[in-house]
């Protein structure tokens, strides 16, 4: 080889850094402060508040009383996350929860007080299936159809809304049901048992994402929908599951909503779709950072609740909640876009 | 002509992403009038080189000077689009559901009074510049359904009518760089050589310096007066072409040394061929198609035997693209019938076929057969999960296990089965990808389009490992448009022509040669004399 110009003769240079931390907690390798920091900053948020708040207001937020408080009365958003959680982990969104929460109460509570001889069991079952419904019909617009998820349940959450304000005939209801009220408002340690209910789904969602087949391919189909179902993955048969399954956990925290508060009408569950999806944008930048993951929403609704909480209770007014509610929305996906880098790509 | 004086050079030029160094004291001089070929291994910073010029990234260290003026990098400056310079991108950067004339003109229509665009001067005006490179195409057409070739063309007349724009504001009108990042190579081979052409045409007789990026040897042979090397992201030299030897370039190609050139691909000779039927691999029918059609073939009989890769081709459109979607039942078969170890694949979808025991790679690594997010563990055990699966549940010390050794056998590096697949360069991605294939024991293995866009050292080893799974009486089938790549790998090639096989090739029939001429063959003439 002859006429070599310029440039140093061929360096021996290793460009393959065997020891470049990667993808936070899968790691195997020794991580860096970086790669810890990237993974676990938001949880770090949950101590870090928690102090800040007992710090401010030791005589208030620092009891026994209000942590039970605080776990108990963010039941129905822990739950309500971790559906969408499963529906966002496969690409789609689902903003129906609000409207399928309103109406499954609206069902129960008609059923019980204006047709005579129904007993409250009875009429769970009939808006369990009527949750159960929504969800189908969710899929099978987005599914058979084709039209996008973001619309299909956009609508649906206002139709279900409406169909739930004629129920109950535009009113606001007291709930009637002895059985789910005692099922809502027992205590364990002091929390309220549908906090328990929750976290038994947050766990089960963690454990099906991470440790089983259908998990995996979930990921999959949210990740690379047509490599999926080139490998031969069953891509709309989880896309069909995810939707009838965050119907279902719109329906249970529907039933926790009922039973937990003393009357309730079909627009209470509209104001949960912001702090839903604060969540789990939250749960997207940590643990598994740029994958929505179960114990990741768990930490995004602790930092929620926590936070306006401890806002309230510092007696900045109420509106402070919204505010840092659509706050930590916002700032959540932009540090999901900062930290995960390239992962979010399906997202922007 | 080339003159003496620069174009172009860039000194000292050091690039890091966090803790990857990609370019490291990189000083390159471009030639007025030259056409300057930048060649390399995946990952050897070529295309981080060509990002740096289009202004995507700016460079942690290094000066440019351009026409022997010095100026900051395109990506810091404010008026990106002042530099007489042009990238046309790997990607072309066209919007398929847009026409023509809307991609052509985007950004750079002429206006009329209150800004109304004039439609038909836009027409007349994408229709000249198209037919000046040989495009006769209606400038209404949607991009997307135009051939890949004629979609480079359409990237590089744009690129070059916006380069005549600047030049018309310099003072010296040949100034001007012409960028093409690996434009080949999705382009099928028939259609290089005349795009190769249409850019020697534009350096020769606008006086446009060229800078080419390619994994492909004979594109720089043909086609450069000087090209620069790099290795780990550090140039090994810039060297005059005509003074290189084919060898010699696709050693720094392949970032191996030359001693070091991997010379295990055994091309399959006519000995091998026969030893094979005598060892008794190829007899064994395992996949039998018979009068197959939908998508674009009309109709089709082939067999698949046990030990022999089978290699499928033709010119873009003549069908031997969507046999492999076909076979797996991603795309519908509108008739005929295919029959896998006595299993009916007839009426397939691509769960069913897995789960028969067939195997599809797809051609895409970034859509459909790698989930660039995901980690390389993923995407090797993706649809095939089982083995790791004990009691329902994901092993993931087993699975972790198994792809690292793989990535070992691979020789995939950095061997992190966690790291996500889109951190590793092209050639690594398509071999973590074949280790699905390996991972799982399959005995039909359809491959589309297995080296595309990978440089000749990890396309040697991709051919090496089909060749090792087809030896273990696995029928492995590879669709490609880069026919000359096939002898190298196939024991016997079909060509398609017009959705119809044109004929079928083995033994010492397998040559470049062969190929072609069953691609452009008449077969009208062929059956009426026959």
């Amino acid at each position: 080889m002859t006429d070599q110009i310029t440039g140093p003769r061929d360096s021996k240079i290793d460009l393959d850094g065997h020891s470049v931390p990667v993808n936070g907690g899968h790691s195997t390798n020794k991580m860096s402060l970086r790669s810890f920091l990237r993974s676990y900053l938001v949880v770090l948020l949950v101590p870090i508040l928690f102090i800040l708040f007992s710090v401010l207001a030791p005589q208030t937020f620092l009891t026994a009383y209000n942590i039970q408080t605080i776990l108990t009365t963010n039941a129905v958003l822990i739950i309500l996350a971790i559906g969408e959680t499963a529906v966002m982990v496969t690409g789609e969104f689902d903003f129906s929860f609000g409207g399928t929460l309103g109406l499954s109460a609206a069902i129960v509570v008609m059923m019980m007080t204006n047709i005579h001889g129904v007993n409250a069991a009875e009429a769970i079952i009939v808006s369990f299936l009527a949750a159960l419904l929504v969800g189908i019909l969710n899929a099978y617009f987005v599914i058979k159809l084709r039209v996008r998820s973001f619309i299909v349940t956009l609508g649906m959450g206002t139709l279900t809304t409406g169909v739930g304000l004629g129920v109950t005939g535009s009113q606001t209801v007291s709930n009637p049901s002895k059985f789910l009220s005692t099922a809502m408002t027992k205590h364990i340690i002091g929390v309220g048992l549908p906090f328990f209910y929750g976290l038994i789904l947050v766990l089960v969602i963690w454990f099906l994402l991470e440790y089983v087949k259908t998990g995996r391919n979930m990921y999959f189909v949210g990740e690379g929908r047509k490599a999926a179902f080139l490998a031969g993955i069953h891509v709309n048969k989880i896309r069909a599951g995810v939707f009838i399954l965050s119907a279902l956990t719109a329906w249970l925290a529907g039933m926790v909503m009922l039973g937990q508060t003393t009357a309730v009408d079909a627009t209470y569950g509209g104001p949960y779709l912001l702090p839903v999806f604060a969540a789990v944008f939250l749960g997207f930048t940590t643990i598994r950072p740029g994958r929505f993951n179960g114990l990741g929403t768990l930490v995004g609704v602790l930092v929620l609740a926590i936070g306006s909480t401890g806002l309230e209770i510092l007696s900045v007014a109420s509106w402070i909640t919204q505010v840092f509610d659509g706050g930590v929305l916002i700032v959540a996906v932009a540090l999901a876009n900062i930290l995960g880098g390239n992962l979010l790509e399906t997202w922007t | 002509m080339v003159s003496g004086e620069l174009a172009l050079e860039v000194s000292e030029l050091e690039m890091r992403f966090g803790p990857v160094t990609a370019l490291r004291n990189v000083s390159i001089s471009i030639r007025q009038g030259e056409i300057h070929g930048v060649v390399g291994h995946n990952g050897s910073g070529k295309s981080t080189f060509v990002e740096i010029l289009a202004g995507t990234h700016v460079p942690t260290n290094g000066k440019m000077e351009l026409f022997g003026k010095e100026v900051g990098f395109p990506g810091a400056a404010k008026d990106r689009l002042s530099y007489p310079m042009a990238v046309v991108h790997q990607d072309v950067g066209l919007v398929g559901s847009m026409s023509v004339v809307d991609n052509f003109r985007v950004n750079r229509f002429n206006r009329g009074p209150a800004g109304a665009l004039r439609w038909r001067e836009e027409r007349k005006l994408t229709r000249e510049r198209l037919a000046a490179l040989g495009l006769d195409i209606d400038p209404r057409t949607l991009v997307e359904e135009l051939s890949a070739a004629d979609q480079v063309l359409i990237s590089v007349a744009r690129s070059l009518m916006d380069l005549e724009q600047i030049r018309q504001k310099a003072e010296h009108k040949d100034q001007a760089i012409l960028i093409l990042d690996e434009p080949t190579s999705s382009l099928p081979s028939g259609a290089i050589d005349s795009f190769l052409g249409t850019i020697r045409e534009v350096n020769r007789d606008l006086g446009t310096t060229v800078i080419i990026v390619s994994h492909n040897p004979r594109e720089i042979m043909a086609l450069s007066n000087r090209f620069s090397a790099l290795k780990n992201g550090a140039l090994v030299g810039t060297y005059v072409t005509g003074e290189v030897s084919y060898q010699e370039l696709a050693a720094l190609m392949s970032g191996q040394n030359e001693n070091e050139i991997d010379h295990k691909v055994q091309v399959p000779t006519s000995a091998v061929r026969q030893e094979r039927v005598e060892n008794g691999l190829g007899r064994e029918e395992l996949l039998k198609v018979s009068g197959l059609s939908g998508g674009r073939i009309r109709t089709a009989d082939f067999s698949l035997y046990a030990g022999e890769v089978v290699g499928m081709t033709g010119l873009l459109g003549s069908g031997y693209e969507d046999v492999p979607y076909l076979l797996s039942g991603s795309q519908s078969k509108t008739s005929g019938s295919a029959v896998f170890q006595g299993k009916d694949l007839t009426k397939c979808s691509p769960s069913t076929f897995r789960d028969s025991g067939g195997m599809l790679l797809p051609g895409d690594r970034q859509l459909t057969s790698g989930v660039p997010a995901a980690t390389v563990r993923e995407n090797m055990t993706m649809g095939y999960l089982e083995p790791y699966v004990k009691g329902g549940l994901l092993k993931h010390r087993i699975e972790r296990a198994a792809v690292a050794n793989m990535m070992g056998r691979m020789r995939i590096r950095p061997q992190n089965p966690d790291r996500p697949l889109n951190e590793f360069s092209g050639g690594q991605q398509q071999k973590s990808l074949i280790g699905r294939c390996l991972l799982r024991s399959s005995r039909l293995i359809i491959i589309d389009e297995p080296c595309t866009g990978i440089d000749v050292g990890a396309r040697n080893e991709i051919h090496a490992t089909l060749r090792e799974i087809a030896s273990t009486g696995v029928a492995v089938l590879v669709t490609s448009c880069q026919y000359e790549e096939l002898p190298m790998v196939c024991d016997r090639i079909i060509v398609f022509q017009g959705g119809r096989v044109a004929g079928e090739l083995s033994g010492d029939e397998v040559t470049e040669e062969a190929i072609l001429r069953l691609c452009y063959m008449d077969m009208e003439m062929a059956t009426s004399e026959s």
